[in-house]
């Protein structure tokens, strides 16, 4: 009954409505709809055609022809196309010399320069893949009637579209679990701070996480099925596996946002501390920048946090179709964070309370 | 009676000041940058492991494989014998890519029966996987002219000849502005100023209605950028194309924007809670509004639209034209003023503010 009073009392403070209903409900739409068009397709790029010839036309024609780019403009001026990449009107520059097809016909091999703004990376990674595919598939007249001695395959395995939000999402719908859970645990424990309540007892604030707990298992459900159904993400979590990796995990998210609320004295300091730490938490999952690619500090460091192995594990399980058995090292760590948290907590609730009977 | 309730009232609300400590914008601060500069120090991800699939067994396939792992951003790190071990080790994110050689690969090339070499990447996770990618093309590519050229050798032809057969065309990439391929240079320099603006916005949020507190506290952040810049461009020495005096400048009118957007909300929702959240929203959004990873002009007409409310676009868009390419601030002056009009936004509501900071009651 109590505990059925802690969940209602999530609805009633607006300050707790806000971070863990609305927050959960709405951050993660607005991001899926920033990435809906998920891939670059048409960038505009400008071809500097010095050569002018068959030879030339037909490469811009093959480049122009890939999903990614358009060649939006055409001229045999450098500077001008300079002046159109100054101008933002187009992201890069496919330059051919004079000599190209002088080249092409006396067998050397004919240069192609590729400018890229490297400012964008979806830009240069769209303008840059598309014009190494047409080169490879340019054939020499020689050997025009051969087919190339070997067959080769490229498959890319589950995100077959190779869509940013569907890549993105993937690791921050998780990480909006617990970032929302420990601001609205943090901000109903800092509120009674400042009112100057008394301190939750040690069961009083179990039952709180235990509220959050069973109120985080419904948001989860639609954080991590019902939005990457809305916009069509990849999807191959079984019920079987979602659940046996949700019960550890937001354990493990409980239990730190319990130890992490000891810090909160005030209504508004989860705000300033968690903003700022999402991003930081986002990279330390690898799934933007490679983990083997961190200084082994960080990726150490990245273990302190239940977001590591819960976004890994999730990437994994949904976006990588893997059995619930190929990430238990990853459930593993989150038992290990669940008992090291519960424990923390446990050892400050109990600090504090020896504080205040000092006091008194 | 009522006036020792506001008494009372007024301390408890002087008191909830001294939560966020004068320390918290020093250690938040310095954090960010170690963070950051420091995670992506080694500029492009090296030995990402991938592994291999061989099925042929023979010398044709290892002497391929050697030349696979000369490259440098992978690392050959297993050698599976069936299809689905690699799947597992992908599917358990231990590698990002392999690459199967099938049986009697070698039997069907001597033979001309065109054998396939397939290679597989993992999409899920981008960095990673188009690394991984581009390396199994590559050495794809090399397999079919290393045949090639043993057959055009016994021809009679040159080197060079042999090459301008197999691959015709060669792409020359060139990357303006950032010549080294370096990630420290595309992610550090957007997601610290985003990170310390976000801190900007909170911080004077929380502090209003005691100006001189929030304005301190807001100053000493944005005072991080100005070391941060410092410290990418002076000691790590990042390329840059603009000058010293534009960089301090463009630091200065984003901070600027940043306190006058604050300033400008707390205006018009004297709530701290909301005005907070409204910051957060705006901050953690700006991340993705300013198109530093997902191109805005990819975006929905209507989010483009709206990226024009975010000063973290702004700044990235004189960054990149400015600094990071040096063009003429005569392209960026659009956005070079945004940044100005976001740091006179208060302006616009002078009055309310000045009624807001003299009549506000922290209700909570």
């Amino acid at each position: 009954m109590l505990l059925l009073d802690d969940i209602k009392h999530i609805f009633k403070d607006e300050a707790t409505l806000i971070l863990a209903v609305l927050v959960p409900l709405l951050y993660p739409l607005v991001y899926s709809f920033i990435y809906t068009n998920e891939i670059v397709t048409d960038m505009p790029v400008c071809a500097v055609d010095m050569s002018n010839t068959p030879e030339s036309r037909n490469f811009i024609r093959q480049y122009d022809a890939t999903p990614e780019v358009n060649v939006l403009y055409k001229t045999n001026n450098l500077e001008e196309a300079k002046r159109l990449m100054e101008t933002q009107k187009v992201h890069a520059i496919i330059y051919f010399p004079e000599d190209f097809a002088v080249s092409l016909q006396s067998m050397r091999q004919a240069p192609v320069q590729l400018y890229c703004d490297m400012g964008f990376i979806l830009y240069y990674k769209a303008a840059y893949l598309s014009a190494y595919n047409v080169m490879l598939a340019q054939k020499h007249p020689l050997m025009a009637g051969n087919a190339n001695p070997i067959k080769v395959h490229e498959v890319r395995m589950f995100n077959t579209i190779e869509g940013y939000g569907n890549f993105l999402l993937q690791a921050i719908l998780p990480l909006i679990i617990q970032q929302t859970l420990l601001m609205a645990l943090g901000t109903e424990v800092g509120t009674r701070r400042q009112r100057r309540l008394s301190e939750l007892s040690i069961r009083q604030h179990m039952r709180k996480g235990l509220a959050y707990y069973i109120f985080y298992f419904l948001l989860a459900g639609y954080l991590l099925v019902v939005v990457p159904s809305l916009f069509n993400f990849t999807q191959m979590i079984s019920v079987g596996s979602l659940l046996l990796f949700l019960v550890p995990t937001l354990i493990a998210m409980t239990a730190f946002a319990l130890f992490v609320s000891l810090f909160f004295k005030h209504r508004e300091t989860p705000f300033i501390y968690i903003a700022f730490t999402s991003v930081i938490l986002l990279f330390l999952t690898g799934a933007s920048w490679p983990e083997q690619a961190m200084p082994l500090f960080w990726q150490w460091f990245a273990w302190l946090f239940p977001s590591t192995p819960a976004v890994r594990a999730f990437i994994q399980l949904n976006a990588m179709g893997a059995e619930i058995s190929y990430v238990a090292g990853y459930l593993g760590v989150l038992l290990i964070q669940s008992v090291a948290y519960f424990a923390l907590f446990l050892l400050g609730k109990h600090l504090i309370a020896r504080r205040h009977k000092a006091q008194l | 009676m009522i006036k020792a309730k506001l008494k009372s009232f007024c301390e408890m609300c002087r008191l909830s000041y001294r939560q966020v400590s004068i320390g918290f914008p020093v250690v938040a601060g310095l954090f960010t940058i170690i963070f950051f500069t420091s995670l992506l120090d080694s500029g492009m991800p090296q030995q990402l492991p991938i592994a291999v699939v061989d099925q042929d067994q023979t010398s044709t396939t290892s002497a391929l494989q050697q030349r696979l792992s000369n490259f440098q951003s992978t690392k050959i790190v297993a050698n599976f014998s069936s299809l689905s071990e690699a799947r597992i080790a992908m599917q358990k994110g231990e590698i990002y890519g392999y690459i199967l050689f099938p049986n009697r690969f070698t039997e069907d090339l001597l033979s001309g029966r065109q054998p396939d070499i397939s290679f597989y990447y993992n999409s899920a996770i981008f960095t990673g996987g188009v690394l991984a990618m581009k390396d199994l093309k590559t050495i794809s590519v090399i397999a079919n002219a290393a045949v090639g050229q043993a057959t055009l050798q016994a021809k009679g032809l040159t080197e060079d000849q042999i090459m301008s057969i197999l691959q015709p065309v060669l792409i020359q990439g060139h990357l303006t502005g950032n010549p080294w391929a370096n990630y420290n240079i595309y992610i550090s320099t957007m997601v610290v100023p985003g990170v310390i603006i976000l801190l900007v916005t909170l911080l004077l949020c929380y502090y209003l209605p005691k100006v001189g507190r929030a304005v301190q506290n807001a100053f000493m952040m944005g005072l991080f950028l100005f070391i941060f810049q410092l410290y990418l461009y002076g000691i790590l020495r990042l390329p840059h194309e603009g000058s010293w005096l534009l960089i301090l400048f463009l630091t200065l009118i984003l901070v600027g924007a940043a306190m006058g957007f604050a300033f400008f909300i707390f205006a018009l929702i004297p709530s701290r809670r909301m005005s907070m959240s409204i910051c957060s929203l705006w901050g953690v959004m700006s991340f993705s509004m300013s198109g530093a990873a997902y191109p805005v002009d990819m975006m929905h007409p209507l989010l483009q639209a709206l990226s024009y409310l975010f000063p973290l676009r702004h700044y990235f868009m004189a960054y990149q034209m400015n600094v990071l390419h040096g063009y003429s601030i005569a392209f960026s002056w659009i956005h070079i003023s945004a940044l100005i009009l976001f740091s006179a936004l208060p302006l616009l509501v002078w009055g309310r503010l000045k009624y807001q900071i003299r009549s506000f009651v922290y209700t909570d």
